[in-house]
């Protein structure tokens, strides 16, 4: 009984950790991508100004 | 300064986290009646209480936004409850996974239970409501209203096992009734505390993107005006 109740602690902690590095995963891949838009427009804004 | 403080945050918390769970994992003993899987209650108890505290922090930035019309707030009240989500998922997890060694079930629809996923639920339709309103201050307006209104199930959560006349699956409350053994308690104050630096670290890193989308959002329109 034991053993089980060692393992699901373990799948606890881990789906905990999953759950918090795939939302940080997230955010890093979110961040790139508005960064690289933001590059993009403002690119597009000094080309226009010219 | 802000990557700067963004990082000491994280790492700080990080660190207090897997040194806490040294303690919880070598040094603890198990709980007495439930053994080893009865320490998950250092994760799902600081998950939730951590969840709760950055609602509470959204349903405050919703009323300042509703007032000022500050999109600041805005800002705040959605990263906030974006952050707030994960951890409330941390707790539906690490709860079905526990119940399903006690209980030998994965889930119940008992009060308690059926209301924190209904605060999962509500604040999900928060989330997923934003992108659907094009215009900037509706979609402000809607937001802090859904997430005033989401709010008043989060009382609903915390009486769930408190109330006399409703039977729920879920442990009767033992952090203020002295049902929580001395030794327990560092771990569990440890790790709401890491969990919160943690959770800051992700509020700010989501805040600065929230601010770079406002930016580009303005560079689309004054491209479109030329």
């Amino acid at each position: 009984m034991d053993a089980i109740n060692q393992t699901f602690l373990f799948y606890g902690y881990s789906a905990a950790w999953i759950i918090v590095f795939g939302f940080i995963l997230i955010l890093v891949r979110r961040g790139q991508r508005i960064d690289h838009e933001l590059m993009r427009l403002k690119s597009l804004m000094e080309e226009k100004e010219k | 300064m802000r990557d700067k403080a963004i990082f000491t945050l994280g790492a700080l918390g990080a660190l207090l986290m897997a040194w806490n769970m040294h303690t919880i994992f070598v040094t603890l003993a198990g709980e007495a009646m439930q053994g080893q899987i009865g320490k998950m209650f250092f994760i799902h108890v600081p998950a939730a209480i951590t969840a709760y505290s950055f609602y509470a922090v959204a349903v405050v930035c919703s009323i300042a936004f509703l007032f000022t019309k500050n999109f600041k707030y805005d800002s705040i009240a959605v990263s906030s409850i974006e952050v707030a989500q994960v951890f409330t998922l941390v707790n539906l997890v690490t709860g079905s996974l526990w119940g399903h060694i006690i209980w030998g079930i994965w889930w119940t629809w008992d009060l308690r239970l059926t209301s924190q996923f209904m605060c999962f639920m509500l604040y999900l339709g928060y989330l997923l409501m934003r992108p659907a309103i094009a215009e900037a201050t509706q979609r402000a307006t809607m937001s802090a209203i859904l997430a005033i209104f989401a709010a008043a199930d989060i009382p609903l959560v915390v009486m769930a096992i408190r109330l006399h006349n409703v039977r729920t699956q879920h442990p009767a409350p033992v952090l203020e009734t002295g049902g929580v053994d001395a030794s327990w308690w560092p771990p569990l104050l440890i790790g709401y505390v890491a969990f919160m630096l943690i959770a800051s670290a992700l509020v700010m890193v989501r805040l600065r993107q929230e601010t770079v989308t406002r930016e580009i959002d303005s560079l689309r329109r004054e491209l479109h005006a030329i």
